[in-house]
């Protein structure tokens, strides 16, 4: 390009698109500089290619740099001296490669007191992650921060004060402490306030809307985000991920005199009337669930509403409200919500829609198994009081190598999937007569109550293992009750032991595993048989479909 | 106004950094994108005197006489960004396929001129036509209040809308 004879729009057009020259770019300064027309060419072709970047989709990949920001934190991490759980097998030369396992220290222990107390006499196991090693790398930050909840609630901040509130509530369940969290900062695009939206909870005076939350916490770090986004974009800084949260699109405002309405309908999940409006537990208690919760029918949900009629009303409660011109009709037998409203609240509700469709779901994925070995062969690390936390590849490890010793048995339990925050049980028992004649029944065979809570990549389970055994049997039973098959042709496990009596043999735990890893403990059990039990816990978290979570 | 793509994003981060420090400075009777460039321009030429070789485009004066002419014509951005979505939807295809490749895949000229069997020249041409069209197409709209909105791009995918 010529630059004398080249017109000025071209030479802007060819400015954003890194195509000018030295020479090209002194004359293009002399035009904008001794030219008005042309600097006001140069602000709205600036103003039209900001508009065009912002309305492409995110660059969802971590950069180069924050992934060398992150070495340089493992780098460091690794010179951490902790106390190793358990290095060593069986009190020989460590035939398992040492525990891959992490910092937990930062973990706050007031959560003790908030189990389910165990009855009298029953021991509990406390079983966590203590030696300190750098977390694995995470394969994308998106999928970090839809992995770890935050115990803070926007709702009544402004966006700034919102994302204050994020960083320290990130800060707090950054147990494993990641460079990708420690170093994410957030920023916001204070232009592209949404003029259209009228918050009830306005203050006088203030120059920022105050967040009405459509969704009761706790929150992900990506919904907290996609719920600042409704206000206002957010972004994280150059080098870490860049949000959708986008220009909060601004149609004109309603002319109250003639207001125009449209109709809408929006397929919504299957499930969204039950579980998208429902507060998965009370709120202001922390992330792990209360005594008062684990005692609680975990199986309670709230329908909204018994029909579609009620469900409608109780969906306009939903904040930021509805104006009076606005109509809802919800159908849950087609999974639908119809709204007939100006276009302003059309489009913020379908962002509201959008942010509770989009909900992350996340379940505990528990299998358990038993194994009953020599007590020479119990790993050290194991005791009456705490266990060992294992990675999958050091688990197999060990069960390949007590499967190989004599009188080893292996008992696999079946596998629970359990929501996060609710509780679960699982029964394998022969319901027998007392000792006494008639009922009250005993049983036989095996228990496991299960509540699981978990931020990010670190997963609580607490509760207690319960054994059903013939008082005479033992151990012996335990294999043939747990794996007994129903066979009408023949005695089942259960009948062979009658009139044994049953004696219950009970063990509290309250583990804290990172995701796909396995807690060693053993099990209190006075049968007179020698051999000691260790059950082995290893926990995943899964989406709603039960896939892992990828990291 | 700056050429090196990573210089441009430590300023870009230290102004956004300033910008958040010293909001509660700011003054809710000016329009915020004025205030924001002034702090942007301030960060540049402090480091330009900083450094004399910092990697700036444009000399002091042109900067000032951008700035000017930013401020002269400070729109409304939330009308401006409608009325684009609704022109963006009027081109043909072929130019929103060059549109796309430019912003949203990131492409080079070099590596959409190749894309689309053509020249570095001819792409240069045809991003400089359409960002004038797209201006021309823009102002028609605001100036007409044409504005009706088109229901954004959404998650849920049943919409009807009557």
């Amino acid at each position: 390009m010529n630059p004398e004879s080249a017109d000025s729009p071209e030479l802007i057009s060819a400015y954003f698109d890194h195509a000018l020259t030295d020479p090209e770019c002194q004359e293009l300064a002399v035009r904008l500089q001794n030219d008005p027309g042309a600097a006001l060419e140069f602000a709205r072709t600036a103003r039209l290619h900001a508009m065009l970047e912002a309305a492409a989709p995110p660059q969802r990949t971590v950069s180069g740099m924050l992934q060398h920001r992150w070495w340089k934190f493992a780098a460091a991490a690794a010179v951490v001296a902790a106390a190793a759980v358990g290095a060593v097998w069986y009190g020989q030369k460590a035939s398992v490669a040492p525990q891959r396992s992490f910092v937990v220290e930062q973990i706050v222990t007031d959560g003790l007191e908030t189990i389910a107390p165990l009855p009298p006499g029953v021991k509990r196991r406390t079983v966590r992650v203590t030696a300190a090693t750098a977390p694995p790398p995470a394969s994308s930050l998106d999928a970090l921060l839809s992995r770890y909840y935050v115990d803070v609630d926007p709702a009544g901040l402004t966006v700034p004060e919102a994302l204050v509130a994020l960083k320290s509530g990130i800060t707090a369940v950054n147990y494993l402490g990641r460079a990708e969290l420690a170093s994410l900062q957030f920023g916001y695009g204070a232009a592209q306030i949404h003029p259209a939206l009228q918050i009830p909870s306005r203050q006088p005076g203030d120059g920022e809307p105050r967040i009405v939350a459509p969704l009761p916490k706790p929150f992900t770090v990506s919904e907290y985000l996609a719920i600042c986004g409704l206000y206002r974009s957010v972004w994280s800084e150059p080098g870490g991920i860049v949000y959708p949260g986008g220009a909060v699109s601004a149609p004109a405002a309603p002319d109250p005199g003639h207001t125009r309405v449209a109709t809408r309908t929006f397929r919504v999940p299957p499930d969204f009337f039950t579980r998208a409006l429902v507060p998965p537990r009370d709120p202001g208690t922390g992330p792990f669930p209360t005594a008062g919760e684990m005692a609680a029918d975990p199986f309670k949900a709230r329908e909204v509403g018994d029909s579609d009629r009620p469900a409608a009303a109780e969906l306009k409660t939903v904040p930021p409200g509805f104006p009076p011109v606005a109509t809802l009709m919800a159908s849950r037998s087609a999974s639908t919500v119809t709204v007939t409203a100006d276009p302003a609240t059309l489009d913020h509700w379908e962002r509201i829609l959008n942010v509770v469709s989009q909900r992350a779901v996340h379940q505990h994925y528990i299998i358990t198994k038993f194994i009953i070995c020599p007590p020479d062969r119990v790993p050290a690390g194991v005791n009456d009081a705490s266990g060992l936390i294992l990675t999958d590849e050091e688990y197999q490890k060990m069960t390949r190598e007590l499967a190989a010793v004599a009188a080893t048995e292996l008992v696999g339990a079946p596998s629970i999937i359990v929501r996060r925050g609710q509780r679960s049980r699982l029964e394998i028992i022969y319901e027998v007569p007392s000792l006494e004649t008639g009922p009250p029944y005993d049983w036989l065979g095996l228990t496991q109550d299960v509540m699981t809570a978990g931020s990010g990549e670190l997963i609580r389970i607490s509760g207690m293992v319960d054994l059903g055994l013939p008082a005479w049997s033992g151990l012996y039973a335990l294999t043939t009750l747990v794996r007994s098959e129903p066979n009408p042709a023949r005695d089942n496990g259960a009948n062979q032991f009658m009139g044994e009596g049953v004696l219950h043999h009970q063990t509290g735990f309250d583990l804290w595993i990172p995701d796909g890893s396995t807690a060693v403990f053993s099990l209190d059990v006075a049968t007179g048989d020698p051999r000691t039990v260790l059950a082995c816990v290893t926990v995943r978290l899964i989406d709603v479909a039960g896939r892992p979570l990828s990291r | 106004m700056v050429r090196d793509v990573h210089v441009r994003e430590d300023v870009f981060q230290e102004v956004s950094r300033t910008l958040w420090e010293r909001f509660e400075d700011y003054d809710l009777s000016f329009a915020f994108g004025a205030w924001a460039r002034g702090i942007a321009a301030r960060k540049l030429l402090e480091a330009r005197r900083r450094q004399a070789r910092f990697p700036l485009v444009f000399p002091p004066e042109t900067i000032a006489a951008v700035l000017e002419a930013f401020d002269a014509s400070d729109d409304d951005v939330s009308l401006h960004e409608t009325a684009l979505r609704l022109c963006l939807e009027e081109l043909p295809q072929r130019s929103r396929t060059i549109l796309k490749l430019r912003y949203d895949r990131r492409k080079s000229c070099d590596e959409i001129a190749e894309a689309v069997g053509s020249t570095l020249k001819a792409i240069h041409q045809i991003l400089c036509r359409l960002r004038q069209t797209l201006h021309l197409c823009i102002e028609r709209r605001i100036d007409r209040d044409d504005l009706e909105p088109t229901p954004p791009q959404s998650a849920i995918p049943a919409r009807h809308e009557s």
